[in-house]
């Protein structure tokens, strides 16, 4: 065991030695006292190896499931450095503890809701106790699947792809999905109307507002971390540039006016800087300019050729991006201040989890497309299968 | 990968030469007429009469989702003498209409998806320049429409599978645009030309040949005859939210 993964382990382990025997109610958040952990995008820290016993049946499956997109390797007695003992006889019981000091991180039990409530709460508490990562079980996935190559709807879910629904029933096709200020809305661009144009979608209301319907291409909403304005890519003069505009789109500023075209805001989670990829010069490469208008100004992204749709981390620290190599998209990270790209895995359409660690994006393989969950320090990437059809496009609730 | 497409280019030539030599005996403005009245034109070209409507561009009588079509509300302030083929706008007045009178001008016309079939442009990878080559296309269309002062034209702009989405979306947008910088050149008024970006979803051929991925990079002409009476009724600003 490494230094730097013990450090962390034995700090929880004290701040929770002295935590009594607890029993939490399943939808509340854990108490956990809060501890950094050294979270830098290495791509060298390993998975933790965790045995899980006691469970069974959909209480086993969902854990697992939970742990490995969390960056565990779910392994035997033998090789694991931490154990997680558990039963669901009634509601679920799981106490934590270190193979090796016999530490106990936590002993919990689990009340109300379901046994899969139940269980992403213990995944939760067993992720935060080893990564200090917060828990991102509860949040929802927007995604689209594809009905034709150039028909698509969108539908919601779970983060792991259960309990999908079914939100548009247009027979058109929608680019650029992303999700509205305190997730009760969707943006996107739509081809409904006979032209790539923005809506809002109220999730509540069911009701969709056009945002902005030029002649020519209207795509890529961005919304600020703030919610009150909305960054997107319009052709109405020309070549495709960066607007940004209040979110029912009005007042209306144009950011870039370059020869080559821009593609995929997105905002810097303090909302004063936009990132977005551009090919002014020649091939597409990223870019980031002030919210409130400015110059334009390169990254780095040293080590890939192309650059395109760029997620910038919900702690600021990182920007994912897609590079195109002759034959495949990989799902690539850069410091945001630009700098060594390290290649994560193959993929497109990277959204950061509010967790800052984990991605999700979509993966092709053949005609069919899947989602892909990947916990970017450890690399461990995991396809969420229950989604079925070709699913494009994936992002998190914030 | 450049040397790649040296060969394809030169191919697109000698295609785009015998084109104007055997199929268009004469690319000369006017040559090619079609009966302007009739709103809908389907000509047997050398590929087949197969893509008329089914582009997801509504034309009238093709939609069943109806309460998002836009077209020309008739109503009063609307531009309803828009629809009556004559065109005295400049680009000045154009511009300053508002965006919905501005797709008004466009939508609700009769599309000819078949007259430029055989005039599509083709772009290197990555590239949206218009290739010298394909210019002898951007001047027939230019001439065509200079010839039918009552028409507009759709440029599609497409690209083949090896971009993002949303990049593909810009960048078919922007080779679109291309091709409208080369119609406007060759004289033809900027409000008259409408761009639509479809990105990588409508490939010409399936395929994940290099000559297949050359043949859905591309800039497609779709003829926007004048509009007819009644042609579209539905309001530009109705937009009903009757998804799920």
């Amino acid at each position: 065991m490494n230094i730097s993964r013990l450090i962390p382990t034995l700090f929880a382990a004290l701040v929770l030695a002295v935590t009594p025997f607890l029993s939490l109610d399943a939808q509340a958040q854990s108490s956990s006292g809060a501890y950094d952990i050294d979270r830098s995008i290495s791509g060298t820290t390993k998975p933790y190896p965790v045995n899980i016993s006691g469970l069974s049946g959909e209480a086993l499956k969902i854990l697992q499931f939970d742990l490995e997109v969390g960056g565990c390797d779910i392994v035997s007695k033998d090789n694991a450095d931490y154990l997680v003992t558990a039963s669901n006889k009634e509601n679920i019981i799981g106490k934590l503890t270190d193979k090796t000091s016999s530490i106990r991180f936590f002993n919990r039990s689990y009340k109300n809701g379901t046994t899969r409530t139940q269980a992403h709460a213990l995944a939760a508490d067993i992720i935060k106790a080893l990564t200090g990562a917060d828990s991102i079980f509860g949040n929802k996935i927007a995604y689209c699947v594809n009905t034709a190559t150039d028909k698509n709807e969108i539908y919601i879910a779970d983060f792991d792809g259960s309990n999908p629904h079914k939100l548009t029933n247009d027979g058109s096709m929608i680019r650029g999905l992303t999700w509205g200020p305190d997730n009760e809305s969707l943006f996107f661009c739509s081809y409904r109307a006979g032209n790539p144009d923005i809506y809002r979608q109220d999730l509540r209301t069911g009701k969709r507002t056009r945002i902005a319907a030029y002649l020519g291409l209207n795509t890529s909403p961005s919304v600020s971390p703030d919610g009150k304005k909305i960054a997107m890519i319009l052709s109405k003069n020309g070549s495709p540039d960066l607007y940004v505009a209040n979110i029912d789109g009005t007042n209306l500023k144009q950011l870039t006016n370059t020869k080559g075209d821009e593609s995929s805001p997105c905002w810097s989670p303090d909302g004063t800087k936009i990132c977005f990829s551009s090919r002014q010069s020649g091939a597409s490469r990223l870019y980031i300019i002030p919210a409130g208008g400015g110059q334009m100004k390169q990254i780095k992204t040293s080590g890939v050729g192309s650059a395109t749709e760029p997620d910038w981390s919900p702690d600021g620290k990182s920007i994912a991006f897609t590079t195109t190599t002759r034959r495949s998209f990989q799902i690539c990270v850069v410091p945001s201040q630009g700098g060594v790209v390290e290649v994560l895995a193959e993929g497109a359409s990277p959204n950061w989890a509010s967790n800052s660690r984990t991605l999700i994006f979509s993966r092709k393989s053949g005609k069919k497309s899947s989602l892909v969950m990947l916990d970017v320090p450890t690399k461990k990437s995991k396809i969420i299968g229950s989604v079925t059809g070709s699913a494009t496009q994936p992002c998190w609730t914030r | 990968m450049k040397n790649l497409f040296k060969p394809l280019s030169v191919l697109g030539l000698i295609l785009a030469v015998s084109l104007m030599t055997s199929g268009c005996k004469n690319p000369k403005p006017g040559l090619t007429d079609i009966p302007t009245t009739s709103p809908r034109i389907k000509q047997a070209g050398p590929t087949g009469p197969n893509q008329i409507t089914n582009n997801g561009i509504r034309t009238p009588g093709s939609g069943s989702d109806s309460g998002i079509a836009y077209g020309n509300d008739g109503g009063p302030g609307s531009g309803s003498n828009i629809g009556s083929g004559i065109d005295d706008l400049t680009d000045e007045q154009f511009a300053n209409m508002s965006p919905d009178a501005q797709r008004e001008y466009f939508e609700g016309r009769p599309m000819d998806r078949e007259i430029f079939k055989a005039y599509t442009v083709h772009f290197e990878f990555d590239s949206s320049s218009v290739r010298p080559a394909d210019m002898v296309n951007v001047q027939y269309v230019a001439d065509y429409l200079s010839s039918h002062a009552d028409c507009a034209l759709l440029i599609e702009g497409h690209c083949d599978e090896r971009g993002t989405d949303e990049y593909n979306q810009a960048l078919g947008e922007r080779r679109a645009q291309s091709v409208k910088e080369a119609i406007v050149s060759a004289g033809i008024a900027s409000h008259r030309v409408r761009t639509l970006s479809y990105g990588e979803s409508k490939p010409a051929v399936d395929g994940t040949t290099a000559e297949a991925y050359a043949q859905n990079r591309r800039g497609e002409f779709v003829l926007l005859l004048p509009k007819t009476e009644g042609s579209d009724t539905t309001n530009v600003s109705d937009i009903a939210g009757d998804a799920e």
